[in-house]
């Protein structure tokens, strides 16, 4: 059974304007999927729907075969699923490290020794203690990027979603976070990529193509490895 | 833990917004606290004042009802009242008498009375080597050349004083059949009648006390009579009836007292008798005052005048008696328990001590209305205002929410964060602001008190002037003239009221207890306000705007 499916899932804003149109689509742990489509596609809708931001108007989200709608989603969000946001969406007002001990205190699992924990994925992301212990406006967009990075892993989530993680990186810094995703997948995470970009489609498991009038799946060759 | 470590560091790290938040709240804090503090105190200073006050009260015959009664009466009997004939109050007049000390000691065995005062007066004339003092303003100096021809005495202070009988015209003067003399000896029944004494008006110079229980005409005089006249201990006195110059009784001198008011005295209101002068006043027991009384009136003559009135030459002994009480409340019971005891409904207890207190209360009372009007506004400004800096705050904050939602935080302890978030901010606010109260609360309430109370002085003052009379008058605290003064004296002047002018205004813990419940109450609303705010939002809708 796949750790995520989407079933029938429709969505329209203020129930006129139809983004998502009958959508099945399922994924699984241990792979890194590119869900990819043109601006306006709904791909950041259909990633808002997999991280239970949203409840699509029509079919069902499963999470571990439950319908995602009647779980409690502030538990799914904050326990089962990393959502590395396009816009990061950190606390300006704490530090790296403490963004991602947020993380970690949301989820409200006992993590032991948060500190040294987060100082670690910091520096497992690439940041050192001299960033990490910077106040995150303080850091350039990419070093933000890791630390939505590291704060979506934080609490060892089952699933991570990433929205557009490399868009206004440098080639290096692509390569860095692709990299990273993909390692995830093979630690036996189900990673999930929103991109416009072709360096990463070539990098995943599998690629989901979102169009206006359709929805089209496509396999792709297996990433390859770093 | 979550909550508190989050509200914590978002206290820390927006140091500017909190740092407004708690100024408003210390100011609002400081303001309230300030004014709760007067209000209380205020209201303490009312109550133990009503509890400590000690009413003080006289029976004697009320006039006004005896009139109504006698006029009721007058119209049962059909009596023709018209062409000037008025009904015989005289006559009923006469049939109540003024209450003997025996009878008015029976009322003095009721539970609720804590003291019997009594005394007595009667009214006598210095003979032999002995003279009243009188100063020049006396009216019957003024009147008369009379005594004027006597020789007089310069004192130091420039005013002249010369011997001389008292009255209108130098001859003997008659109030209602009662032959007045130069001199008053006054007889007390006991030591807590001598309100002058224990007030510390009067106080003895030189010699020693009389023993209040026996008739051993024993007297103290005061220290102006006593060099006026180069009078000293043991040196006798004696004083004659002014209807009966030959009956004559003679008085040891066995102390010499000061009275504050008859070195005051400046001659500045008019006597009518030289005996109304404190220097002429000779103190003695109440059993030498009566005795002196019934031995006069056995020997007196009586004589009827053309008003078909009886006038005796007996030296008349005015008896004067006060019932003390604890509280207003034994005034009260004492009232209906006299009634009871079977006291003539002619007669009546009376005090304006409760009166006087109320009125002493008047910028008491303005300083709580004052209170009263600070707290409601500073409570209402301060409450809008912090509700609207919550307003704008949580609006500021709602990408926070956003992110803190998003990531799984409930709307619950998001909105409980920011709960908590303000009470901090309020308690610390709260500390310093009663902090600032409980050093400004006291200056400002003496401050603001003594301002109500020259306001109120200002008018009575003015109230004074308009009827022509002199501004001020003699201040009397509650619970009465002194009984040594009064007489003619009070007729001049109306009684300044001695207001309430001191408050102990400190922040105590019911202050502490109110304020605590005034800025969590503020803390409250401003939270609603982030709760309703926050329970709005939905965190898709944040991002996906700033994104």
């Amino acid at each position: 059974m796949s750790i995520l499916e989407l079933n029938n899932v429709s969505y329209s804003y203020d129930g006129r304007r139809r983004v998502l149109e009958d959508i099945n689509w399922s994924f699984d742990e241990h792979k890194l999927y590119a869900v990819t489509g043109r601006s306006g596609a709904g791909k950041t809708t259909l990633l808002s729907l997999v991280a239970g931001l949203t409840n699509p108007t029509e079919g069902a989200v499963l999470f571990d075969g439950k319908d995602l709608s009647k779980l409690d989603r502030y538990r799914y969000r904050s326990h089962d699923v990393g959502v590395i946001f396009q816009s990061f969406n950190l606390l300006p007002h704490l530090t790296a490290v403490e963004n991602v001990e947020l993380g970690m205190r949301a989820s409200g699992k006992r993590i032991g020794h948060r500190r040294d924990q987060a100082m670690e994925l910091l520096d497992k992301v690439g940041l050192d203690e001299s960033l990490a212990t910077r106040r995150v406006l303080k850091l350039s967009g990419g070093e933000q990027q890791r630390v939505a990075i590291a704060r979506a892993l934080s609490f060892d989530p089952k699933v991570v979603l990433a929205d557009e993680p490399t868009g206004n990186l440098d080639l290096a810094t692509q390569n860095d976070i692709v990299s990273m995703l993909g390692d995830l997948a093979d630690e036996g995470k189900c990673v999930i990529v929103v991109t416009h970009s072709p360096e990463v489609v070539e990098c995943v498991d599998q690629v989901y193509r979102l169009k206006a009038e359709a929805v089209k799946a496509k396999k792709t060759r297996r990433r390859q490895s770093n | 833990m979550f909550i508190l470590t989050n509200a914590w560091k978002s206290l820390t790290r927006s140091l500017g917004r909190n740092f407004l938040l708690f100024l408003i709240v210390a100011c609002v804090a400081a303001a309230a606290s300030v004014a709760l503090a007067i209000k209380s105190s205020a209201s303490k200073a009312e109550e133990s004042g009503l509890a400590n006050l000690t009413i003080s009260a006289t029976i004697g015959l009320d006039r006004q009802r005896l009139l109504e009664q006698v006029a009721a009466q007058t119209d049962a009997e059909g009596t023709d009242v018209s062409g000037g004939a008025r009904p015989n109050f005289q006559g009923a007049f006469a049939a109540y008498p003024e209450l003997t000390l025996d009878e008015l000691q029976v009322y003095a065995g009721e539970e609720t009375v804590r003291d019997f005062r009594y005394s007595g007066s009667i009214s006598v004339d210095a003979t032999g080597e002995v003279e009243a003092v009188s100063t020049q303003s006396t009216a019957a100096d003024d009147g008369s050349d009379a005594s004027s021809d006597e020789e007089g005495a310069q004192f130091p202070n420039g005013s002249v004083v010369s011997g001389g009988r008292g009255g209108f015209g130098g001859g003997p003067m008659s109030f209602g059949g009662v032959s007045m003399g130069d001199l008053q000896v006054t007889g007390y029944g006991s030591e807590s009648a001598m309100t002058g004494f224990i007030a510390g008006s009067q106080r003895i110079v030189e010699g020693a006390m009389i023993d209040l229980t026996g008739a051993d005409d024993e007297c103290l005089i005061s220290d102006e009579f006593a060099t006026y006249n180069s009078l000293s201990l043991g040196d006798s006195i004696t004083v004659a009836n002014p209807a009966a110059e030959e009956e004559t009784y003679v008085l040891t001198v066995v102390g010499v007292y000061h009275d504050d008011s008859a070195s005051q005295t400046d001659g500045g209101g008019m006597i009518f008798s030289t005996s109304q002068d404190p220097a002429n006043r000779v103190i003695a027991s109440y059993p030498t005052v009566q005795a002196i009384s019934s031995a006069s009136q056995a020997v007196a003559t009586t004589t009827t005048d053309q008003m078909g009135q009886e006038i005796s030459t007996g030296l008349s002994l005015t008896t004067s008696s006060t019932y003390v009480f604890a509280s207003p409340g034994d005034y009260e019971a004492f009232t209906t328990a006299i009634r009871a005891a079977g006291l003539d409904e002619a007669y009546s207890a009376t005090s304006t001590d409760v009166e006087s207190y109320q009125e002493s209360l008047v910028p008491l009372n303005n300083l709580i209305s004052f209170a009263n009007t600070l707290l409601l506004i500073v409570l209402a400004v301060g409450g809008v205002v912090l509700v609207a800096i919550a307003m704008l705050t949580i609006r500021e904050r709602k990408y926070e929410v956003g992110v803190l939602t998003a990531i799984g935080v409930s709307k619950p302890k998001v909105a409980l964060q920011l709960v908590v978030e303000m009470f901090l901010i309020s308690v610390l606010g709260l500390v310093v602001g009663l902090g600032l109260g409980a050093v400004a609360s006291v200056p400002v309430a003496d401050r603001l008190l003594s301002a109500q109370v020259a306001a109120q002085t200002a008018q009575e003052q003015s109230v004074d002037v308009n009827f022509g009379r002199p501004a001020g008058g003699a201040a009397v605290p509650p619970g009465g003239p002194s009984q040594t003064g009064g007489g003619f004296g009070d007729l001049l002047g109306r009684d300044a009221v001695e207001y309430i002018d001191q408050i102990n205004a400190t922040l105590d813990w019911t202050v502490v207890l109110q304020m605590a419940g005034v800025g969590l109450g503020l803390a409250l609303v401003a939270s609603l306000v982030s709760i309703v705010f926050v329970m709005r939002y939905e965190p898709l809708t944040i991002l996906a705007n700033r994104s």
